[in-house]
């Protein structure tokens, strides 16, 4: 139980960049991943143009120095776009965690304590939607709500609560059986107070480990629907789409595809890298024989 | 044409309605005409032809690879094959269609950047327009493959009774080798049979980048075209193919694993 | 003096750990003769494990041997290449795990298990192989051993398990058997079965064997000589005999004291103060001193050496 309890506050947060740092190559990622977060969310600030502006006179410019990135096939500068991009992708990803662990943090929680039926019947449903792959779950479940990237968020959020539920009653589950439950019980402790002092606290890890593939999920879905034509709307700068796009002009303009991708993938490396190592600082446990 | 298509009738009749013509083996018409069974039909082989290629490159190439990396732990073998399975992993595969489509057909034009040709009838051709959607999406999962297979074998080489062996004084490639691949894979093909279901949806993807006519390329087209009854029936087929993979799943794992089976 | 089957001389393992060299195995020597049992007594960590690991050189990573030497039929193990010490496992020493769920593999029949053992080291064909794996089972107690032949570990029970297990280890006529705890994880009522199995085959096969426990009692019954070991260090070797009637060492002391009896009946169980001192860093002199309840000033200062004080019996300890 020792090395698992969870530290909170300023020390935990300390503690928590400490052993990050020590994991040289996920630490790399965390960076990665927060600088693309803080680029999206400083988009207004840092961009040189607007993103939707179009510019006939210039389409389908090489890059140069003043379009970075060069321009699409509206006219419109490419770096602007692809900036914008990550605050779309970063809004859907919100979205998707938002959905996911409201929703199913609570299910899972009531599925473990309450058992019996309400355990079979959750867990049926979680099954079913289990059953399909990430990406056609998505498809239909946009199929059913309609297009954009808020749908995209909606759809990647519903997607997941099925994982996150899993995850919480499997944790309310093994504590159940635990012994200092039945102590904590004898000496008058209610059931609430039980789950808000012990399974919450050692929840914590795991979700957050399965927050990063959440939102790397979310961020490539996006992607993945906009390309498509089933996620953001153009005019909307979505990564995605504007790979759509590009593949058109690839032989004359591969620009408009290629940035876009570069950004989609440096993102999701980053939070891949960093997810893999969470799991190593958030359980530190004694490191086996080399 | 509300009538004829019986849509005024209430949501729940239709829906039994349409089930009840499904057993019969009969999933109506598409809007614009042609039967949707046929429909399907036609275009079902080129997804699985497409699906199969992916999965036995993926397997054998992640899975020696894998082996090999936990065999020579900490060594550069380890190292590269790691890094090539997070890369595998965590580039975006249409991203990567993207790129190879530029190298390879526009740039070196060894490769055609879409389009189909039978392996039946064309093998050579047919492989020519195989080789990039198949790699886009393939080393998603080779590196899937190699990363979990790796760990499998890195747990199993741990294990007492492996160390059992060593104690027996067996040699390593005749015995322990075969004692440690046989206990790893239990774990790893429960996650090939789970890929197989998730490459189903990446295929889609895939489909439309290469313009492959498969039935992933048939969903989409369905779904823009608001042909309703197509979407209905490429769901359904969608759903029984999981069902099957599932199915398999489950027995292989019994098949493997003797506690489930002598109980 | 006839030489004895196994001859350990001051035999070190150390440990090379992130918080330093834990020296698990620190300077330990004693030896076992031919149709011997020996007895290698200590609490948990004591380093009788990793002694026995030694002498198998299977030693776990971070730990490597550092010094000594461990003489078998008059040839130092610590010689050997890997290929020649591989021929030695299983055939000339075999080793007995404490847990026979984690020894024997779960996905393979443990017909098959048998079986290649005596193939690799026998030169068997598959015929005779199983036809020797098939008598085994049957001197070990398996019932039916043809039909069982073909079963799973799991379809077996705890104390079934480890005869199996025995079977292996006997399995190409060892001269030395080392069983590490072969009891601890069984039922009590079977404990005793098991250990009357063992010390059978032993007579029938004239194996030597080593065994490692921390329950002093177990080896009252079971074992010609005994060893005692303490955080590394072999603190009284002596017959069984001249052990229990005729205890040297303060920690040998403690031990039989805390030994459950009759006339401890409602009153606590006796203990030995203190806890085990560092590996990493002991103490300067006796490792044991500051539990023992008979130091002195020399104890502080040197460590003592094993010192013959009866015809079979040697104490590391400056009180004797």
């Amino acid at each position: 139980m020792e090395s698992s309890k969870l530290q909170t506050g300023s020390r935990g947060l300390r503690l928590f960049f400490h052993r990050l740092r020590r994991q040289g190559v996920p630490y790399f990622g965390f960076w990665m991943a927060v600088i693309m977060i803080l680029i999206g969310v400083a988009a207004p600030i840092i961009t040189p143009y607007d993103p939707t502006l179009m510019v006939s006179e210039i389409k389908f410019e090489p890059p140069s120095f003043q379009h970075p990135f060069g321009t699409d096939d509206l006219g419109r500068d490419v770096l602007t776009r692809t900036i914008y991009g990550a605050r779309i992708s970063l809004w859907v990803a919100t979205i998707a965690l938002s959905i996911a662990v409201i929703l199913g943090v609570p299910l899972g929680l009531i599925s473990g304590y309450f058992g019996r039926y309400v355990d079979a019947a959750i867990m049926r449903f979680a099954d079913i939607m289990l059953a399909f792959p990430d990406v056609l779950l998505a498809l239909l479940i946009i199929v059913i709500i309609g297009r954009g990237a808020t749908n995209v968020g909606i759809a990647i959020g519903i997607a997941w609560i099925p994982h996150y539920a899993r995850l919480m009653r499997g944790s309310v589950l093994s504590v159940k059986g635990q012994e200092y439950v039945e102590a904590a019980r004898a000496i008058g402790q209610t059931s609430p107070s039980i789950l808000r002092r012990v399974i919450l606290p050692n929840s914590i890890a795991p979700v957050v480990v399965m927050a990063t593939m959440t939102i790397s999920h979310g961020i490539l879905a996006e992607a993945a629907l906009s390309f498509l034509g089933l996620g953001t709307m153009p005019p909307d700068p979505s990564w995605g789409l504007m790979m759509n796009t590009g593949r058109l002009y690839l032989r004359t303009a591969s620009w408009i595809a290629i940035f876009p991708g570069i950004f989609c993938a440096i993102t999701v490396l980053g939070l891949a890298l960093f997810g893999d190592g969470l799991n190593d600082v958030m359980n530190p446990k004694l490191r086996r024989e080399g | 044409m509300t009538i004829k298509y019986g849509l005024d009738k209430p949501l729940f009749v239709q829906y039994m309605t349409w089930l009840g013509l499904v057993v019969r083996g009969d999933l109506g018409h598409s809007v614009y005409g042609p039967a949707v069974l046929s429909l399907i039909a036609q275009r079902l082989p080129a997804t699985l032809y497409l699906a199969i290629a992916v999965m036995l490159v993926a397997v054998a190439i992640g899975i020696p690879l894998g082996v090999l990396a936990a065999v020579k732990r900490n060594t550069w073998i380890d190292r590269l094959a790691v890094s090539i399975s997070m890369l595998g992993t965590t580039i975006p595969y249409f991203f990567t269609a993207i790129i190879l489509i530029l190298v390879f057909s526009l740039y070196l034009n060894v490769l055609p950047s879409s389009g189909y040709a039978s392996p039946l009838q064309n093998p050579i051709d047919s492989l020519r327009h195989l080789i990039l959607p198949a790699v886009s999406i393939g080393a998603l999962y080779t590196g899937t493959f190699s990363r979990i297979t790796r760990g499998s074998m890195m747990e199993t080489l741990q294990a007492g009774h492996i160390e059992f062996l060593h104690l027996k004084g067996l040699p390593d490639r005749q015995a322990i080798f075969p004692h440690a691949v046989k206990n790893a894979m239990i774990p790893i093909l429960t996650v090939i049979c789970l890929a197989s279901g998730q490459l189903l949806g990446g295929i889609v993807i895939i489909e439309q980048i290469f313009q492959w006519p498969g039935i992933g390329n048939l969903l989409l087209f369905s779904i823009f075209r608001r042909d309703y009854p197509l979407v209905q029936g490429v769901t359904l087929v969608y759903a029984l193919l999981f069902f099957v993979i599932n199915l398999v799943t489950d027995l292989l794992y019994a098949f493997l694993n003797p506690k489930i089976r002598y109980d | 003096m006839v030489q004895a089957l196994l001859e350990v001389k001051d035999l070190r393992t150390h440990f090379f750990t992130e918080r330093g060299v834990l020296k698990a195995v620190d300077g330990v020597s004693f030896s076992v003769g031919e149709k011997e049992t020996f007895g290698l007594v200590g609490e948990s960590g004591c380093g009788k494990t990793v002694t026995s690991l030694s002498i198998m050189r299977r030693v776990p990573y971070p730990g490597k041997i550092t010094g000594g030497e461990i003489r078998f039929m008059g040839e130092n193990l610590l010689e050997k290449t890997d290929l020649e010490m591989r021929r030695i496992r299983g055939k000339e020493i075999a080793y007995i795990m404490q847990d026979p769920l984690t020894a024997l593999d779960p996905v393979f029949r443990i017909g098959m298990q048998l079986d290649e053992t005596v193939a690799a080291h026998l030169g068997l064909g598959s015929g005779e192989a199983r036809e020797r794996t098939l008598s085994l089972l049957d001197k070990v107690g398996i019932p039916s051993a043809k039909e069982r032949v073909k079963d799973y570990q799991h379809q077996f029970s705890g104390g079934m398990r480890q005869r199996i297990v025995i079977s292996i280890a006997l399995s190409c006529n060892p001269k030395l058997l080392i069983a590490d705890e072969p009891t601890t994880n069984l039922d009590v009522t079977i404990q005793a079965q098991i250990l009357g199995l063992i010390k059978q085959m032993n007579t029938e096969f004239g194996t030597s064997m080593i065994l490692i426990t921390h329950h002093l009692g177990l080896v009252a019954e079971t074992v010609d000589r005994v060893g005692v070991m303490y955080a590394g260090d072999l603190v009284e070797l002596a017959d069984t005999k001249s052990l229990f009637n005729d205890t040297k060492h303060p920690y040998t002391l403690g031990l039989l004291k805390c030994i459950p009896r009759k006339e401890y009946r409602g009153v606590r169980l006796p203990t030995i103060g203190g806890t085990l001192p560092n590996l990493v860093d002991p103490p300067m002199g006796c490792k044991f001193h500051s539990r023992c309840p008979f130091v002195t000033d020399e104890c502080l200062r040197e460590k003592p050496r094993l010192e013959k004080v009866g015809r079979e019996h040697e104490v590391a300890c400056h009180h004797h």
